[in-house]
């Protein structure tokens, strides 16, 4: 029993020298340039809007745009990014879309005493701009970030005013396909549920959160008028030709009216300052 | 067949293939600091260590030193100490059983941590946040820890009649825990969000990835704890590995020895995978090679086989690391392509002759 106690002891001396982990929060009075890694497309987007896209030294693999990122050292994508191969390439800030990397790995950029912003990702209009606003103050571009919200609000008012001349409700289901047997589509509280309502569709007509699984015959059940693609996925399966493989597909009003849509994933999902342009875009694509 | 010292020639030998054995963690140690997707080379190591004592000889750029303090060595130690345990681990469940195929993984320990875990950090906002209000940051590794002792017991009381374990039905049960276990662990992550929860590959084949001082001072804390109290219990295990009755007459308080044993082993298994996920095969090769080389005396066993755990599981980090870089392999996989066939090899050395432990 005394050996136990002993241990114990030990270990409790051993966990009250537990390293506290000091966060850096630099307040400073004017901006100076800096070597900037990004991890989210939107937030890289931003960053080039606000003409700070020539100190970003490498980003992730979600920041296709504007075109001349993708040349950049690439960290990777999502859950592969590791944090020795940020810190490897020298950056002096690190801008992140929270939940884009794993917890653990943010804790060590954290953790590296470099500087890191975690930026929210934004969902619907509202924090759209207050992303715009948050990285604006961040680069002490106020100026820049008060036009790209102002640009961003004329493109709503044209939708508004297109929803309401037209107040037809399409049913748009968005789907992932990764080959014949596996469909995912997106439930409620996804991006593809807020942009399809942005541009006058339907909300999501299943009753899950987040981009899950399907079974094939469940398209078909569904019977969407219009089916929402990424570009990428439509051309990994290889166009029309090749989704008709997928069970179910063909049963769909959208595929028998040759009502499928592939949009650029970024331009659909970001919801960065272009926002209101992809809305409009899926509005005139619904809205025949 | 190597063939085995007898138990009187490994004790006196015994300071020195601890020495050995040490020598060989470190270097093992010093290699898996070295590698990595970032160059740092010896001298910048070194530096980085010394300087954390206030005696750097010359200047190390941050990045290094942020690299090298806050990603790398916390992933050492932390190799260090699960491989160990994992080892220790299997040598003890082995003695136990009196069974040389038992192994915290095979018979499904590890995978109840894993659901456990996964449980807790899927339902963190209504089951566990009792939990982690009266626990704090050990919640998560305490419940591991309750699944993997839950299994423990299940695959126990399954294998065991009367004092005996059947090593068949022991591996069967395994194989039918770990498939239900993978299956829940499945069904809970279709539950949680992607951010929230590492996917299903990290639960089941593991990475030691996601090491950080805070983790390594909860979780490894526990581990280390779980294996030093393991760890002496060499007389006693000695005593059990003849028999459970032989070991009652010579005085082992058998009961408490056998429960302290199974608490420690899942206690020290599931903190390691409450932070690692779960890695199959060290607990048992591991044992397996120290007792060809040294004999089964668990005076040198348990010891040997907790630095030799930690040299095989820091070897297996850093091939996990170079094989497909800058993208990293579950650890797991290289554990397994190490210890499958070496279990086969044991399958088919248990089919000629009744090895004994």
């Amino acid at each position: 029993m005394k050996r136990f106690i002993a241990l114990f002891l030990i270990s409790a001396l051993l966990l009250s020298c537990g390293s506290k982990s000091s966060e850096s929060t630099q307040q400073e009075e004017v901006y100076s340039s800096k070597k900037i890694i990004t991890a989210g497309g939107t937030i890289t987007e931003i960053v080039f809007a606000l003409g700070h896209g020539d100190e970003i030294i490498a980003t992730d693999r979600t920041s296709t745009y504007p075109a001349s990122m993708q040349s950049l050292p690439s960290i990777g994508y999502r859950n592969q990014i590791q944090a020795e191969g940020i810190l490897s390439l020298g950056p002096d800030m690190i801008l992140v879309e929270e939940g884009y990397l794993n917890d653990d790995v943010l804790l060590q950029l954290q953790n590296s005493g470099k500087e890191v912003h975690v930026f929210e990702k934004p969902l619907d209009k509202s924090s759209s701009i207050s992303l715009i606003e948050s990285v604006g103050q961040l680069f002490k571009e106020e100026g820049n970030s008060k036009k790209l919200v102002d640009d961003l609000e004329q493109d709503f008012s044209r939708l508004e005013a297109l929803k309401t001349n037209d107040k037809r409700s399409p049913e748009v289901i968005f789907i992932m396909s990764r080959g014949p047997e596996t469909v995912f589509l997106a439930g409620r509280e996804t991006f593809a549920d807020a942009i399809i309502q942005l541009a006058g569709g339907k909300k999501s007509p299943v009753d899950f959160e987040g981009i899950k699984p399907l079974t094939p015959e469940a398209l078909a059940a569904i019977n969407p008028e219009y089916i929402l693609l990424f570009e990428s996925g439509w051309k990994a399966s290889g166009g029309k030709d090749g989704l008709k493989a997928i069970q179910g597909i063909t049963e769909t009003e959208a595929w028998k009216k040759d009502q499928l849509i592939a949009m650029d994933g970024h331009y659909l999902s970001g919801f960065g300052p272009r926002l209101g342009k992809a809305a409009i875009e899926l509005f005139e694509k619904t809205h025949p | 067949m190597i063939l085995s010292l007898n138990y009187h020639n490994v004790r006196s030998k015994r300071p020195l293939i601890l020495g050995v054995c040490f020598v060989l963690l470190l270097a093992s140690a010093l290699l898996a600091l070295l590698t990595g997707a970032y160059p740092i080379s010896l001298s910048e190591v070194v530096n980085v260590i010394l300087s954390k004592f206030g005696l750097s000889l010359i200047e190390v750029p941050d990045e290094k030193m942020a690299v090298l303090w806050t990603i790398r060595l916390p992933r050492v130690l932390l190799a260090i100490l699960v491989g160990g345990a994992l080892a220790v681990a299997g040598a003890s469940l082995q003695g136990l059983f009196r069974n040389p195929l038992v192994e915290p993984a095979i018979i499904g320990v590890s995978s109840g941590s894993a659901l456990f875990a996964v449980i807790m950090i899927v339902f963190s906002g209504t089951i566990g946040w009792q939990l982690q209000s009266i626990m704090g940051v050990f919640a998560l590794p305490f419940a591991a820890f309750i699944g993997g002792l839950l299994n423990t017991f299940l695959a126990y009381r399954l294998a065991s009649k009367g004092g005996k374990t059947d090593i068949s039905i022991l591996i069967l049960a395994g194989v039918a825990i770990n498939a239900l276990s993978a299956a829940l662990i499945g069904l809970v992550i279709y539950y949680g969000d992607d951010n929230a929860i590492r996917n299903f590959t990290f639960w089941s084949l593991g990475s030691l990835g996601g090491a950080s001082w805070t983790k390594l001072y909860i979780a490894g804390t526990l581990v280390l704890l779980s294996s030093v109290i393991i760890m002496s219990f060499p007389r006693s295990l000695n005593a059990l590995a003849i028999g459970e009755s032989e070991a009652f007459h010579m005085g082992v308080n058998v009961q408490k020895v056998k429960y302290v044993v199974l608490f420690f082993s899942a206690l020290a298994v599931g903190a390691g995978v409450s932070v690692t996920g779960a890695i199959g095969f060290v607990g048992l090769v591991v044992p397996h090679l120290v007792r060809m080389v040294l004999g089964s005396d668990h005076h040198t066993l348990l010891p040997v086989s907790f630095l030799t755990g930690g040299i095989l599981l820091l070897i297996s980090d850093v091939l996990s690391r170079i094989i497909v870089a800058p993208a990293e392999l579950s650890i797991g996989i290289i554990t397994a392509i190490l210890g499958a066939p070496f279990f086969i090899y044991i399958l088919m050395n248990f089919k000629q002759k009744r090895i004994t432990v």
